[in-house]
């Protein structure tokens, strides 16, 4: 039974019937309703800074940038090796003898190849901390 | 004028501006859903943050099947779950053997109920109900989903979403009133 009449009660808030003048319910369980109902349904704030649009956005633009940069910076050093390893296969197989001077250059300046790989990296990590500051 | 269509095709395109726009309209909806879900304040804007990062990600999967909030719910409510899941903060007493016998056991918010103040005090009193009252609580009234959307969102059939909705409702007009009688003694 009570049951029952706080169902209708619900009900009838629900659909908006706050001042239904043919309700026949005690008024205390409707006045306890009709608080309870504005209650929750009066918005709450948000506890959220007005700038978290701004910052999440620019957390994944970053990301993103970072992502492409990488596979920028993947994709040019690979180049790079394919281009080489194909020059030495290809005299190799035109000359060997000139496939192996070609090679023996290439180690002879290593260094200098891997100082210039690493310097390719360095300013893409450098770039993305400049962003990362800005 | 928030067009979802115009909005989503704007950011699988990479346009930034559009996806701050989308941030915007929906930040108070996950906001509110996380924020009733989780207790923990210091993770509450992470875990925004991190539904966001998740909704910018999986975007290309969203198919206008459902509303956008709806399916942005889902993902808010998700995070929230396999948060409280991580931490083992509530999870395993969230579900006790018989929901229908929850009633509040505690009384500390009671010296809040002022009169005025009814949101906040109910506010209080909803933190402390398990979690899938707090759920349809805020899922029904707060972001104004049906008991449709909220099984979508949450998996919850639509008749214990009701269920739900009718107890949580019926506990915190019992103790609302309770507790005002009480005062005015």
């Amino acid at each position: 039974m009570k049951a029952s009449k706080d169902q209708k009660i619900q009900e009838m808030l629900e659909k908006g019937l706050r001042n239904d003048p043919q309700q026949s319910f005690e008024n205390d369980d409707l006045l306890y309703y009709k608080q309870l109902f504005q209650a929750l349904d009066s918005g709450q704030e948000s506890g959220l800074p007005e700038n978290f649009a701004a910052k999440v956005t620019k957390k994944i633009q970053k990301a993103t940038y970072q992502k492409q940069d990488i596979w920028f910076a993947l994709t040019i050093i690979l180049t790079f090796a394919a281009t080489f390893g194909t020059a030495y296969l290809v005299l190799r197989l035109i000359n060997p003898d000139v496939g192996s001077q070609f090679y023996e250059i290439n180690i002879r300046f290593k260094y200098v190849i891997v100082l210039g790989v690493l310097t390719f990296l360095g300013i893409f990590y450098y770039k993305d901390k400049v962003n990362v500051w800005n | 004028m928030f067009n979802e269509k115009d909005i989503i095709t704007r950011i699988l395109n990479k346009d930034f501006q559009a996806f701050e726009l989308l941030v915007r309209q929906y930040e108070r909806l996950v906001f509110f859903v996380i924020n009733r879900l989780v207790h923990d304040h210091q993770d509450k804007e992470d875990l925004c943050q991190e539904v966001f990062i998740k909704i910018h990600k999986n975007l290309y999967k969203f198919e206008f099947k459902s509303k956008l909030s709806t399916w942005i719910a889902r993902i808010a409510y998700l995070t929230a779950i396999n948060h409280l899941k991580l931490n083992k903060q509530e999870w395993l007493s969230e579900y006790p053997d018989n929901i229908d016998q929850y009633y509040f056991t505690n009384e500390n918010p009671e010296h809040t109920l002022i009169k005025k103040d009814t949101v906040h005090y109910v506010n209080e009193l909803i933190q402390e109900m398990p979690l899938q009252y707090r759920t349809v609580l805020t899922l029904y009234h707060l972001n104004e989903f049906s008991c449709l959307e909220i099984e979508e969102i949450t998996g919850i059939p639509e008749g214990t979403v009701k269920s739900y909705l009718f107890r949580a409702r019926k506990l915190l007009k019992e103790k609302i009133e309770k507790d005002l009688k009480k005062k005015e003694i």
